[in-house]
């Protein structure tokens, strides 16, 4: 299933645009992020990773609508894929096998 | 809505390399981060976000695909084009030298001066919380001109460092330092003198060097009669090793020695043999036991904690004299500080330690560094343009092959930067022999060394690349642009492009040097000027010694005595400062109501009757000093005009008033006499007013002879105190002792001078390129014209007039920029030259003439050329 296999950070960027539901682009992922997991994230490394997954057929684009604050560029909404779902899915999957896997005394070490 | 815009530059950065696709949503989403930014953190910090954001965006799947027309890597065209060009270069072999000559002097000064530079930068920088040490200096409020040029002083008093500690919790360390030169000596006759610091134990926590060899920082200053010696004092006094544990003694007083520390590096600001404890010095103790604020003998430093805000502790220390100092102050005065790693480059103080160096110097060198490239490279873009038409065929042949004038480009740029490169690699090397000879005369020892500063080679390269590019690109733009068919139908070839651009340059070439050789020629006249300004003191033939030594104070009479007995020598006086350099200074008053408001700030000379004579300084009024000092009261004093028109009094009517110290205990003074002004300091500074006084404490001994044999004299001399000191003294010349007032000025406009002459060198060795190139353009031309019945005086207006004209232009340009930058440095001068307009008409003329000799022999040969020779194939 190596056509699934994800980075943490694309994982991460992922999971957000999921969350985002129709709503997510450059500016609201980025706050998603900051907000849920206290991290920053510099827009090259944000944008790098966005344009990957979509090469990657993870994630869909659409343009929107301009808007004032941003001087009339438009806005472009990204969107889970049927095989970005599925990749999230094996990520969750893979990780879940490991869990279990894990005996009791190494849960017990915290 | 849309109030505060990012500039404009940045956005266009982001345009220039996001590949397109991408470009415009990612804008947006930098615009709505900035315009939040922008409300959140204000304008200044919302730009530095989004230019980092932006610099974090150039990435690889980020930036537009490079492409040089087609895709396909091609190799063998580039073997091609470096093969050609290589073949271009060997085939017209007087221009790439004229190129590669030019280039070779722009990089080689640019080389020496980043290495000069960057070791200036990278003095102090080892310490390893350099960030967090400051030294403390201090303000003094003095009526009048500000002393010896400015009103701060490295020194502050002994307690300081303590009070520090004890006063403000956010300062970790602070300590004590002081410099000085002893004479040590191990066993009885072995001697050396050798510069030491005086310091506490605390200086060894505050700074991360010295490292120590043997001992540690800990136990080192345990014993309070103890010394740190330095690896290289180390292995002078004990060869065999063994240092720790034996005692070297100076001041009377054997001194343990207790630790082996690294030799200070050659960038270090503190320069030292050994490290004793200061807690151990007699005059330390007593000062510091006094806790008395209106003497400052020692430097402090102190490190602040990392978190703590240095502005904050500024403002807390405000008060801190006030606290302390309570009874009447003769001045005011305030302690500031400022960071340790400006001390080198950045500080204008009195009685400063350790090596300094000079900001505004390194801007004027890096400045001129660069237009030194600038110079050069233009001349490769000159000539390039102008001999673009050989070439042209190349471009016809190679378009119509299906070149793409991307890849033409590519072509021209890999030929200058080759050209570049070449040109580095022999700089190197010459920079390489000459950096030892260019550090003398700026006092430094250099290296060329890229392991010590690393940033120092990339720099280099990423100049000289920048050079190759900015200077190809051009040429290359205006080569590759006819298209095909212009070239292989032969249209004219004469509607080069770029001609015009071409002119500008040469007279920005001529500009740059002859203001440079202006400013050159007036310095020169500047310092001729003070070598023979009438100083008022008698300079020649008079010997002065610096007493180092307090045996020789102590048996002066008997030594006085033996060398008047010398027919050579007529007369010996003793003083504390020579005259051309009075260090002292104290705050007068000359009434007896202590009025503050009157205060007159006067320099001190303290110095005998003898002295006087020796100097022979006039006598306007009243009388000289007495043969022996007034013992008790009023003791006498003589002033010199400056402080008589000061006080509002003519000469004679100075002479029987008394001044007073302006603060307890009131000492009069009587005048008995007033002397000719004479210059006290060097000529940067006016003649001000000053006391002079006797006092039985001296610092200098001055000797007056007869010139006949002087080398017989010395080894008297030498001989006589050698019976009375162990100290090495050496006798020096007072007129020498002038001129190194100048010494390292001087030497600065030697270096200037050079660096003028390289640029005038440069912009020569380009025009006569150019004119080469245009006579040989010309050459049909002038055939004509001949045959029509042209006179040899007729060619030669017509080749050399044009470029006559852009030097008289650059020459206009050069004018007000000398003009303007020497004022300035005048400024300097309290007695200085006026500017001459003859200066500049000479060096106007002598860069025409120049000019028309390097044209002259391109245009001659051009003018006298058969004419059948050159229409003949037509």
């Amino acid at each position: 299933m190596k056509r699934f296999q994800i980075g943490e950070f694309e994982e991460l960027v992922l999971l957000t645009v999921g969350i985002l539901d129709g709503n997510a682009y450059g500016v609201t992922i980025r706050d998603e992020i900051e907000d849920r997991l206290s991290r920053t994230v510099s827009v090259g490394a944000l944008q790098t990773t966005l344009r990957r997954l979509e090469k990657k057929g993870f994630l869909e684009s659409n343009h929107g609508e301009g808007s004032e604050p941003r001087g009339g560029r438009p806005k472009l909404f990204f969107t889970l894929t049927a095989s970005g779902k599925k990749s999230l899915d094996y990520v969750r999957a893979t990780r879940n096998e490991l869990w279990e896997a894990l005996p009791q005394t190494i849960n017990n070490l915290s | 809505m849309y109030s505060s815009k990012p500039p404009r530059f940045i956005l266009r950065l982001l345009k220039w390399f996001c590949r397109p696709g991408y470009h415009i949503d990612i804008e947006g989403d930098l615009l709505e981060f900035y315009e939040r930014n922008v409300e959140q953190y204000g304008k200044r910090k919302a730009d530095r976000l989004l230019f980092k954001e932006i610099l974090l965006l150039f990435r690889p799947s980020m930036i537009r695909q490079l492409s040089f027309g087609s895709r396909v890597i091609q190799t063998s065209l580039l073997t091609n084009y470096v093969k050609i060009s290589w073949r271009s270069i060997l085939r017209q072999k007087l221009y790439s030298f004229f190129n590669v000559a030019g280039l070779v002097m722009g990089i080689t000064c640019f080389i020496l001066i980043s290495i000069f530079v960057s070791h200036e930068r990278s003095f102090d920088e080892f310490y390893e919380n350099i960030d967090n040490i400051y030294h403390v200096y201090e303000y003094e409020y003095a009526p009048g001109d500000a002393y010896l040029g400015s009103d701060c002083y490295a020194v502050t008093p002994a307690q300081l460092a303590s009070t520090l500690t004890a006063d403000y919790p956010e300062v970790v360390h602070a300590t004590t330092v002081s410099e000085k030169e002893v004479l040590l000596s191990y066993q009885k006759d072995n001697r050396w003198y050798e510069k030491g610091l005086f310091t506490d134990p605390t200086f060894f926590r505050l700074f991360s060097h010295p490292k120590f060899i043997e001992g540690d920082a800990q136990t080192a200053f345990e014993h309070p009669a103890s010394i740190v010696l330095t690896e290289s004092l180390a292995a002078k006094v004990f060869p065999s090793g063994n240092a720790i544990g034996q005692s070297l003694t100076y001041q009377e007083k054997p001194h343990l020695i207790t630790g082996i520390v690294k030799d200070p590096p050659v960038n270090s600001t503190f320069q030292f043999s050994f490290i004793a404890n200061l807690q151990d010095d007699l005059n330390y103790q007593s000062e510091f036991k006094k806790q008395k604020w209106d003497g400052s003998n020692y430097y402090t430093f102190f490190s602040l904690s990392p978190s703590a805000d240095p502005d904050l502790l500024q403002q807390k220390m405000d008060d801190l004299v006030d606290r302390y100092w309570t009874e009447d102050r003769p001045y005011a005065l305030d302690y500031y500080f400022q960071p340790f790693s400006d001390i080198h480059l950045h500080t204008n103080l009195n009685n400063d330690f350790g090596i300094k160096g000079n900001a505004q110097q390194i801007y004027l060198f890096i400045t001129v560094s660069i237009l030194i490239l600038v110079l050069a490279g233009i001349n490769y873009i000159n000539l390039s343009i102008a001999r673009s038409m050989i070439r042209f065929k190349e471009v016809g042949i190679r378009k119509s092959f299906g070149a793409h004038r991307k890849q033409l480009l590519f072509q021209f740029l890999l030929e200058s930067q080759m050209l570049a490169i070449l040109a580095f690699g022999i700089s190197l090397v010459i920079a390489w022999f000459l950096l030892p000879s260019f550090g003398a005369m700026l006092n430094r020892q250099l290296t060329l060394n890229f392991s010590n500063t690393p940033d120092l080679l990339p720099a280099l390269t990423g100049t000289v690349l920048l050079l190759g590019f900015f200077t190809g690109i051009y040429p290359a733009l205006v080569i590759s642009s006819p298209s095909a068919i212009d070239i292989i139908k032969g249209r004219p070839h004469d509607k080069i492009q770029g001609k015009g651009t071409q002119n500008w340059l040469v007279i920005f070439q001529y500009a740059v040097s002859i203001a440079m050789v202006i400013c050159t020629l007036i310095m020169l006249q500047q310092f001729q000027f003070i070598s023979n300004k009438e100083l008022g003191f008698e300079k020649e033939q008079i010997l002065t010694l610096e007493v180092p030594d307090r045996e020789i104070l102590r048996k002066f009479d008997i030594i006085k005595e033996e060398w008047l007995a010398n027919p050579d020598i007529i007369q010996v006086g003793t003083s504390q400062n020579l005259p051309h350099n009075i260090q002292s200074g104290t705050v007068v008053n000359d009434d007896k109501d202590g009025d503050p408001s009157d205060d007159l700030a006067i320099y001190r000379l303290r110095a005998d009757r003898d002295f006087l004579e020796i100097f022979d300084l006039e006598l306007l009024a009243g009388n000289t000093l007495p043969k022996t000092p007034h013992k008790g009261e009023n003791p006498e004093c003589l002033i010199n005009e400056a402080a008589a028109r000061a006080l509002g009094l003519s000469p004679n009517e100075a002479v029987g008033q008394m001044l007073t110290d302006d603060s307890p205990p009131r000492n009069y003074r009587r005048i008995i006499g007033v002397v000719k002004d004479f210059h006290m300091h060097d000529m940067r500074s006016k003649i001000s007013p000053l006391l002079i006084e006797t006092k039985s404490y001296f610092q200098f001994i001055s000797i007056k002879a007869h010139a006949h044999n002087m080398p017989e004299l010395l080894r008297f001399l030498d001989e006589s105190i050698k019976k009375h000191s162990h100290y090495p003294v050496s006798f020096q010349f007072m007129d020498d002792r002038i001129n190194r007032l100048y010494e390292s000025e001087q030497k600065k406009a030697k270096l200037f001078g050079s660096l003028s002459l390289l640029t005038i060198i440069i912009a020569s060795l380009g025009l006569y390129g150019l004119a080469a190139l245009n006579a040989h353009q010309k050459v049909k031309e002038i055939g004509i014209r001949k045959v029509l019945g042209a006179s040899v005086a007729n060619i030669l207006v017509l080749i050399s007039g044009n470029f006559l004209k852009l030097i008289a232009g650059g020459f206009i340009i050069a004018i007000p920029i000398a003009w303007i930058s020497m004022q300035g440095w005048l400024e300097n001068y309290a007695y200085r030259v006026s500017m001459n307009w003859l200066t500049f008409l000479i060096v106007g003329l002598a860069a025409l003439t120049l000019a028309l000799l390097t044209v002259g022999g391109q245009s001659m040969k051009a003018a006298l050329v058969n004419p059948v020779d050159c229409l003949r194939n037509e």
